[in-house]
């Protein structure tokens, strides 16, 4: 941790609002995909991500630098984001305009970053849709392992922190996941016979 | 040479450059000769290249606004609380030192009386039994948690009723972890100053009850004050005698006789032995009897039972010893009454035996013979290593004694007596 930021913390830690803002401030997106990849939903996401934060902010006092601390925030992320499907798992609700909200924000967001032409969008969403599908599909620990390996790109040992599991636990279960994942989309869709791997 | 399994295992960590050279080769050497695992290494290679390519997106708009409100929300509970929290702490000193005190005082009494009790007259024939004095306490528990939804402030006030019995209950069997709790928990350490015998509970209610009043800053608290001295008259109305004198420390054994007449003894004896097996009966040893001292004669007169039931004197009666869990006598006696016909049973009454004096005795032979012990040990006494030996056996068998007394607590011993029609 840098001096700045651990001055930061001090003054989180003591209630400072403003200076623990500035501290998340670089952990935010991430945190957010993450939700957002776990659950699916924009809205959900977003929530999540704020739970997320509250619970850092209570809990800096517990923060005893064992980790780094971006770490620490992440297992909270994952933890939250577990909490929620478990939570779902047991209400099993459907929400129906999803996709088209999804759509909608994915686009947006695409034409702001990428200004790709409105072809390679539309296909572009197509296949991003089907693995989202696909990845929401995983089970619990499968779609935990994808989103943080091969979505945000964390190693094996992060993953192994982040998830309080062992690196050989974390090893398979990627190896796992990719394969469901595969089999998944394999019996979907025919992304897989296309020519994307150049 | 790689096995397809093992190629697939590998393959993650291939693909994420995590395999050591030699590895590396091993692993390469057979993909290139496999069409199946080259197949599935393209596939695996394809979901992650997919995966990759997924797009992040922005956090939404006005995320960090609502974040802020919500904890500068967080802050200002906070401040709140805490300045509850300073004026609990105030009197969670002075309320911890006085129930720290107070339940110090009632434990030494009940030590104290209980000594007195052994001394004098035995503490025969009480039915109260644990068992009561738990249902008791959960009475007491049903009351104050009907009254919780309504008023936070009479949930508050109810805490010294709710601690009472379990205090009772609890003081009795560890006093150490009853005070360490009053320090642990702010909230219920004011409540907690009204406890204490019922003897001089009224006057240290008075005192706690203020204490508890102004800290509580409420009239519910006066409301509920006339509750707690109900418990004494409450306890004085049941024949369960929870407050006067400790049961902890009183071990008991509880003995009951069943005289069964049949045709056939042993194949009864064969359905008792079934039916004590499923209702986690123990079949007892015959040397059990040596403790039994109770009126019924038949008991000690078929002590001649082994553990495969067949007796060898006393003709055609064979006879076996039971213990039964308490909570299961009853279904116990309903299966063999079911069974075996009740016409053909005899149900004795269940009597229940003081044990504590030959524990006591126990544990006074005890302390003697490790005392001899290390008497021979140190050359002091006795004659040579022979004596030791013999000292050595009995401390087993006494303390083995001691075990058994100890272990039949919540157990019922049944003796069951099967004679030829």
């Amino acid at each position: 941790m840098s001096e700045g930021e651990r001055n930061l913390l001090e003054k989180a830690k003591n209630g400072d609002v403003l200076a623990f803002e500035r501290l998340i401030t670089e952990y935010q997106k991430k945190v957010f995909n993450i939700a957002f990849r776990m659950v699916g939903n924009y809205d959900d996401a977003s929530e999540l991500t704020q739970e997320v934060f509250i619970r850092v902010f209570k809990s800096l006092k517990n923060f005893k630098e064992q980790s780094l601390f971006s770490t620490w925030i992440y297992k909270i992320t994952t933890n939250v984001c577990l909490d929620e499907i478990r939570k779902r798992k047991k209400r099993k609700v459907v929400y129906l305009d999803e996709e088209i909200k999804l759509e909608e924000n994915e686009v947006k967001r695409q034409i702001e970053d990428d200004k790709p032409t409105p072809e390679m969008i539309a296909e572009k969403n197509e296949i991003s849709k089907a693995v989202n599908d696909a990845i929401e599909s995983l089970s619990e620990e499968h779609r935990t392992v994808i989103v943080l390996r091969d979505l945000q790109g964390f190693s094996y040992e992060e993953i192994a922190k982040i998830t309080s599991c062992p690196e050989g636990t974390v090893k398979s279960r990627i190896n796992r996941a990719r394969q469901a994942l595969k089999e998944i989309l394999k019996c979907k869709t025919e992304l897989l016979d296309c020519e994307f791997v150049k | 040479m790689l096995k397809c399994s093992e190629a697939i295992e590998m393959m993650s960590m291939y693909i994420d450059s995590r395999l050591s050279n030699s590895e590396k080769a091993t692993f390469e050497e057979h993909v290139n000769s496999c069409k199946s695992c080259s197949e599935e290494l393209n596939e695996l290679l394809k979901v992650v290249k997919l995966c990759s390519e997924i797009p992040e997106v922005e956090v939404p708009e006005g995320f960090k606004e609502k974040l802020y409100t919500r904890l500068m929300e967080l802050n200002e509970n906070e401040e709140g609380r805490s300045k509850t929290v300073q004026f609990w702490n105030k009197y969670l000193k002075i309320g911890s030192t006085v129930a720290a005190a107070l339940i110090l005082v009632v434990v030494l009494k009940g030590i104290w009386g209980n000594m007195s009790l052994l001394s004098s007259d035995k503490f025969t024939g009480n039915t109260s039994t644990k068992f009561a004095a738990k249902s008791e306490a959960k009475a007491e528990y049903a009351e104050p948690a009907k009254k919780e939804p309504n008023n936070f402030g009479i949930a508050k006030a109810d805490e010294p009723v709710r601690e009472q019995p379990k205090k009772e209950e609890l003081k009795k069997e560890e006093p150490g972890a009853a005070a360490q709790r009053s320090v642990e928990t702010p909230k219920m350490s004011a409540s907690q100053a009204s406890v204490g015998s019922p003897a001089d509970n009224k006057n240290k209610n008075v005192n706690s009850k203020m204490l508890a009043d102004s800290a509580q800053n409420g009239s519910e608290s006066k409301k509920e004050a006339p509750k707690s001295p109900e418990i004494p008259s409450r306890s004085s109305n049941s024949d369960v005698i929870v407050f006067d004198k400790p049961k902890s420390n009183t071990i008991v054994k509880k003995d009951v006789a069943i005289a069964i007449k049949s045709e056939s003894p042993p194949v009864v004896l064969e359905k008792v032995k079934t039916f004590a097996a499923a209702n986690s009966g123990e079949i007892q040893p015959s040397n059990f009897n040596k403790t039994v001292t109770t009126s019924s004669t038949t008991m000690t007169a078929s002590s001649t039972t082994t553990t495969t039931g067949s007796a060898a004197g006393a003709g055609s009666t064979l006879s076996i010893i039971i213990k039964v869990p308490e909570s299961q006598y009853a279904v116990f006696t309903n299966i063999l009454k079911s069974n075996i016909g009740a016409n053909l049973m005899e149900i004795g009454s269940v009597s229940t035996q003081d044990m504590t004096e030959e524990l006591d005795a126990d544990n006074k032979k005890l302390d003697e013979l490790n005392k001899s012990i290390k008497d021979a040990g140190d050359g002091k006494g006795g004659t040579g290593t022979q004596d030791v030996d013999s000292l050595k056996n009995e401390l087993e068998s006494t303390e083995k004694e001691i075990q058994q007394i100890k272990g039949s607590t919540d157990y019922i011993y049944v003796t069951i007596t099967i004679s030829k029609n």
